[in-house]
C-alpha cells in the first residue's frame, strides 16, 4: 500500500501526463492536450477554454470534477474529463 | 507598444497556405474578409460552407479539395490546430501586458462555495432552500396570506359584490350579466383568478427564483445533480429549465432551448408537461393540503416517483446521443436588490400579460359553452373518467378549466373541497391526477412551437392518459389496502 503511493507519488513529481481523471485534487498543470475521437467533444471543451497551453488546478472530482482555468471555474462530467490530458507540475 | 500586435493571427505555415490558396477562389461577396470566410472553410463550418455554396458554386469543388488536402495534413481536425495557435498568440500578448496577481478567496464566500459543492452539505442546503424558499415563502406567504387577503378582503368583500351591482344596475340582459358577473364571469372569474390567486403565487416565486438565480446557486445546483439527472436521459444543465418550471412551465419549455441535443429537449418538455407542477398550480395545491400533512407528502411521493419513472423509461426509449455536461461555475455573489426587483417586476410584466387575455378568453369560452348548453355536454362527457378515478363528479369542472390553464383547474378543485365535497383520498387523487394532467393550453401551443406538431401532440396525448392512468391506480390502491389520508 505504502510502495503504490510513493509510486504514484514519483510518477506524479516526474510531470508525466496524466487524464485529469487521475490527477489529484490541488493538483496544478498545464493541458497537454485533448483526445476524443468525438469532435462535439472537442469543441465543447475547446468552447469553454479548455486548449493546450492554459494552465489549470483539479478543485473537486465528485459529484463532478471541478476545475480551474485561469480566474473562472468550470465543472463537466466524467466523460469530458477523461479527454483532458494534464501535465502535473508540482 | 500596439505595433507588436499583428493584425491577424499567423498560423503554421501549411495553413497559411492554404487558407491563401482559397482566398484566392473566392470570388463572391461577403461581409466578413475573405481570409476569415476561408478559415472557417477550414474549420467545416456548416454555415459557411453552406454561405459559399451558394455565392461561389463554381469554385466550390475547387474550394472542398483544398480543405480535405488540408484536413490530411494533421491527425487532429483543423479547428483544434487552430485554436492552439490563437491560444499561444494570445498567451504571448497577455504575458506582455499582464501582471497576475496570485489571488486566492478566502473568507465566508469561500466556505459558503465548498460546502454548496459539496454533495453531503449541499443536499441538505438545497432541502432548506425548497422549504423555505419554496414551501415556506411562495406556498404558506404567497399562496396562503397573499391569496387570501386579495380573494377574502378585496374580491370577495369589494370589488365583485361592487361590480355585481353595478352591472345588475346597468345591463338589465341576463346573459351579458353572467358573462361578465356570474359563477364563470369575466370580472369574477377570470380577473378574479389572475389577480387574486396566479398573481400573488407567481409574484413571491419570480422574487425567490430572482434571488437564488442571482446568487450563483443554480450552476451549483446543476454540478450536484448531474450524476442523478443522466439516468434520467439528462444533464445537470437541465436543472435550471426543471426548477424554472416550477414557476411557469409554459416559459420552462421555452427555456428548454439551451439544451444542447434533441434527446435532451424532448425528455425535459415530457417532464415539464408531466411531473413538474407550476408555482400558481403547486400554490393552490399547498392550500388544498393545508392540514392534511400527509396528503401532501403522498402527492410528492407520488410526483417524484412519476418524475423519475418516466425520466428513466424516456432515457431507454429515446434514441440519440448521451448527454454531455459542462458548465461554468461562477463566483458566488450577493444579490443586488435593484436587479433582483427589475427581473421579478419584467418576468411579472411578462407573464401577466400573457396570462390575462387567456383567462378572459376562458371567461368567454365557457360562458359561450354554457350559453349554447355545448358545455354541458363536456362536463357530463367528462364526469365519466372523473368518476372512473373516484373523484365527485363536480370535479369535471375543474378538470375541464384545466385545460384551459393548470392553476385554473386547481383553483377550481379548491371551491369544491371548501365546500366540504371531497375526502383526503379523493383530494389526493385528485391533486395527482391534475399535477400530471394535460398541460394548460399556453404550454400545450408552447409544445407544439418548441417540439413540432407532430411530437407536441404525442407529448400531450401521452399526458392525457398518463394521468388518468395513475389517478385510476392511486385510487384503486388506497381503496383495495383501507387508507384513507
Amino acid at each position: 500500500m505504502a510502495a503504490g503511493h510513493g509510486e504514484k507519488k514519483e510518477k506524479r513529481l516526474n510531470g508525466a501526463v496524466l487524464p485529469l481523471v487521475d490527477v489529484h485534487v490541488g493538483d496544478k498543470g498545464k493541458v497537454e492536450f485533448l483526445k476524443t475521437k468525438d469532435t462535439v467533444q472537442l469543441q465543447q471543451l475547446m468552447g469553454i477554454g479548455v486548449i493546450p497551453g492554459v494552465s489549470i488546478v483539479l478543485q473537486q472530482k465528485f459529484p463532478a470534477y471541478v476545475f480551474s482555468l485561469g480566474h473562472s471555474q468550470f465543472a463537466v462530467d466524467k466523460n469530458l474529463a477523461q479527454a483532458i490530458y494534464v501535465q502535473v507540475k508540482m | 507598444m500596439l505595433e507588436a500586435f499583428p493584425k491577424h493571427i499567423g498560423y503554421v505555415d501549411p495553413l497559411e497556405i492554404y487558407c491563401s490558396r482559397i482566398v484566392a477562389l473566392l470570388g463572391g461577396t461577403y461581409v466578413i474578409t475573405k481570409r476569415a470566410i476561408a478559415l472557417l472553410l477550414l474549420q467545416e463550418d456548416k454555415e459557411i460552407t453552406a454561405h459559399v455554396q451558394k455565392e461561389d458554386g463554381g469554385h466550390y469543388a475547387a474550394i472542398e479539395a483544398i480543405v480535405q488536402e488540408a484536413k490530411k495534413q494533421y491527425p487532429e481536425p483543423l479547428g483544434y490546430v487552430m485554436s492552439i495557435c490563437r491560444q499561444k498568440e494570445a498567451s504571448r500578448i497577455a504575458e506582455s501586458v499582464v501582471r497576475q496577481v496570485p489571488y486566492r478567496p478566502s473568507g465566508f464566500g469561500a466556505f459558503l462555495h465548498r460546502l454548496l459543492m459539496n454533495p453531503f452539505t449541499g443536499t441538505p442546503i438545497l432541502l432548506f432552500i425548497l422549504y423555505f424558499g419554496l414551501y415556506k415563502f411562495v406556498g404558506t406567504f404567497g399562496a396562503g396570506v397573499l391569496v387570501n387577503f386579495l380573494e377574502d378582503k378585496i374580491f370577495d368583500h369589494a370589488v365583485s359584490p361592487f361590480l355585481s351591482g353595478l352591472v345588475q344596475r346597468y345591463i338589465p340582459f341576463v346573459p351579458l350579466q353572467s358573462l361578465l358577473v356570474g359563477d364563470y364571469g369575466i370580472f369574477t372569474m377570470g380577473i378574479r383568478y389572475a389577480c387574486a390567486i396566479i398573481l400573488p403565487i407567481v409574484a413571491t416565486f419570480f422574487l425567490a427564483f430572482a434571488i437564488i438565480e442571482d446568487t450563483g446557486y443554480l450552476p451549483r445546483l446543476a454540478m450536484l445533480v448531474d450524476q442523478l439527472f443522466k439516468r434520467i436521459g439528462l444533464s445537470g444543465r437541465a436543472v435550471i429549465p426543471l426548477v424554472l418550471g416550477l414557476g411557469c412551465s409554459t416559459m420552462a419549455t421555452m427555456v428548454t432551448r439551451t439544451l444542447p441535443t434533441k434527446r435532451e429537449r424532448i425528455i425535459a418538455t415530457l417532464l415539464l408537461a408531466l411531473a413538474i407542477p407550476c408555482s400558481a398550480q403547486m400554490g393552490v395545491i399547498m392550500a388544498l393540503f393545508a392540514g392534511h400533512f400527509t396528503g401532501l407528502f403522498v402527492w410528492l411521493g407520488i410526483i417524484i416517483g412519476v418524475f423519475v419513472l418516466v425520466g428513466f423509461l424516456a432515457s431507454k426509449i429515446m434514441p440519440g446521443e448521451l448527454p454531455s455536461f459542462y458548465m461554468e461555475i461562477p463566483p458566488l455573489r450577493l444579490p443586488h436588490i435593484g436587479n433582483v426587483l427589475r427581473k421579478t417586476w419584467v418576468r411579472l410584466q411578462w407573464y401577466f400579460m400573457e396570462v390575462l387575455p387567456l383567462f378572459i378568453l376562458a371567461s368567454i369560452v365557457i360562458w359561450l359553452g354554457q350559453v349554447t348548453r355545448l358545455f354541458g355536454v363536456l362536463v357530463h362527457v367528462m364526469t365519466y373518467p372523473v368518476r372512473w378515478i373516484g373523484l365527485p363528479s363536480e370535479t369535471a369542472v375543474a378538470f375541464l378549466f384545466g385545460f384551459f390553464r393548470r392553476d385554473y383547474g386547481a383553483a377550481g378543485l379548491y371551491d369544491v373541497k371548501n365546500a366540504g365535497g371531497m375526502t383526503g383520498n379523493q383530494l389526493v387523487v385528485a391533486c395527482v391526477t391534475l399535477t400530471l394532467f394535460l398541460p394548460c393550453i399556453a404550454q400545450l401551443i408552447m409544445n407544439v412551437k418548441e417540439r413540432g406538431m407532430r411530437m407536441g401532440i404525442a407529448i400531450s396525448v401521452f399526458v392525457l392518459v398518463f394521468s388518468f392512468g395513475v389517478g385510476f391506480l392511486v385510487n384503486t390502491f388506497l381503496q383495495w389496502s383501507l387508507i384513507s389520508l
